[in-house]
């Protein structure tokens, strides 16, 4: 549990605070509250970051994503309604586009030539286990992708962590697509079911 | 693909890895398919679970320099977009339709999948509205605006930081006998900048792309009936035209 602790350094174990509520600063900074705006930075910046550094990888790229993400938040702050799910979704939804975007445009070109990195691709989630900062959701969420099948969370981590499409996941794994489309459902509806997500 | 194998797709739709074009077609789905998509916004909220559980602090100075830039940033209004996270909006459709029989009405419609997934014949034109619709996509102040008149659906994509826009449009029929379709960037720089020509295919369906950088002064998309050939201003009055927010 030392270790564990000491892994985790860096990041507070507990908030000083309650974290804000993002949607109701994203409704300010749609008023062009900055104040809103830095405290929405506090709130969003962690996971985004983390994130996007998961996908992409590179230091230096990771901090641009992220960067555009946030100015993005800025940006269309007014879109975002409610009705489409929690500001957090929407904000994590953004932020894993943009990396997934970075990665293809700059995947095309090197066309996954190592396949040999399957091993490693296979566990991106313990990967990071060192960096995360909420312990909590972390713990959550390692539970519950314990709860899949190997394949489904082989399948959901290749797609989330790893940035790749069902299509690269299927050719990865060898297996066909439908069951890797299938896969994925399942395994995000089981997590969904695990973690008590509404939406 | 059938309706089942499309309604399996939305696991990989919230984990983000369904490629262009078939992403756009999904969309197209999803904007038909109430059950689809609170599925895929249960589904979106619990990977974001999974990308919330690998949160990590960024450098410190990013803060400061994110503060910074966004001083020199415009704020976009709250009227109808679709947001990054959601599937396209159901919003109005900013179509004034002049005066026209409705014989000769073109309706830009789209239907993205639909004109993506066409014969092989027009494949590699396909593709490229794929790759160009993709990239439009990808920039920061895109704009996706997709609704319906009268039954008839439509979608353009443009980015005016890119200078790119993508008109894909159905249920356009074929234009009089000697006659052709032109499109048009009006009021901007050029205050009536030729597209280009389209036709209809078979189905009555026509993409077209404009990357010269015109979109982003433009303030509206129009549609008129030219001479075969086409014209170097529009010498009738538009069909139809859309306003760019």
């Amino acid at each position: 549990m030392a270790e564990r602790a000491r892994r985790l350094s860096g990041v507070p174990d507990t908030p000083s605070e309650p974290a804000p509520d993002p949607a109701a600063l994203l409704h300010r900074v749609a008023r062009g509250d900055e104040s809103a705006f830095e405290r929405l930075y506090d709130a969003v910046s962690g996971p985004v970051f983390g994130l996007v550094r998961r996908i992409v990888r590179d230091p230096a790229q990771s901090e641009e994503v992220t960067q555009e993400v946030m100015l993005e938040l800025w940006r269309t702050a007014a879109r975002y309604s409610p009705d489409r799910g929690s500001a957090m979704t929407w904000v994590m939804t953004l932020a894993h586009r943009r990396a997934v975007d970075r990665v293809r445009s700059a995947q095309s070109a090197t066309d996954r030539e190592d396949r040999a990195h399957r091993q490693e691709a296979a566990r991106p989630f313990d990967e990071v286990a060192e960096q995360v900062s909420t312990r909590l959701e972390y713990e959550q969420v390692r539970r519950c992708l314990g709860s899949l099948t190997e394949l489904q969370r082989e399948s959901v981590e290749l797609a989330y962590y790893k940035g790749l499409t069902y299509r690269e996941v299927s050719e990865l794994l060898g297996t066909p697509l439908g069951t890797i489309k299938t896969r994925l459902r399942d395994g995000l509806i089981r997590m969904r079911d695990c973690l008590g997500v509404a939406r | 693909m059938t309706s089942a194998d499309i309604h399996a797709l939305t696991g990989a739709y919230a984990l983000n890895a369904i490629p262009e074009p078939e992403r756009a077609a999904f969309e197209r789905h999803l904007a038909e398919c109430g059950a689809c998509a609170q599925e895929v916004a249960e589904l979106q909220a619990t990977a974001a679970r999974l990308g919330e559980a690998v949160a990590e602090s960024p450098p410190p100075a990013m803060k400061a320099a994110v503060m910074a830039r966004i001083r020199d940033i415009r704020q976009l209004p709250p009227v109808g977009s679709d947001g990054a996270a959601a599937p396209p909006a159901r919003s109005p459709w900013p179509v004034r339709i002049l005066g026209m029989a409705a014989a000769v009405l073109l309706v830009v419609s789209v239907s993205l999948g639909v004109v993506l997934y066409q014969t092989r014949a027009d494949l590699a034109d396909t593709r490229a509205q794929a790759a160009v619709m993709s990239e439009i996509l990808s920039a920061g102040d895109a704009e996706l605006v997709t609704g319906a008149v009268d039954g008839l659906s439509g979608t353009v994509v443009y980015s005016r930081e890119r200078g790119d826009i993508l008109l894909l449009a159905d249920g356009v029929p074929a234009a009089p006998e000697g006659k052709t379709y032109q499109v048009w960037l009006m009021g901007g720089r050029t205050p009536f900048h030729s597209v280009g020509l389209v036709t209809p295919d078979g189905r009555g369906r026509a993409a077209i792309v404009d990357t010269t950088g015109e979109v982003a002064s433009a303030t509206n998309v129009g549609i008129t009936i030219e001479p075969e050939g086409g014209s170097a201003a529009p010498s009738t009055e538009p069909i139809m035209q859309m306003d760019l927010s």
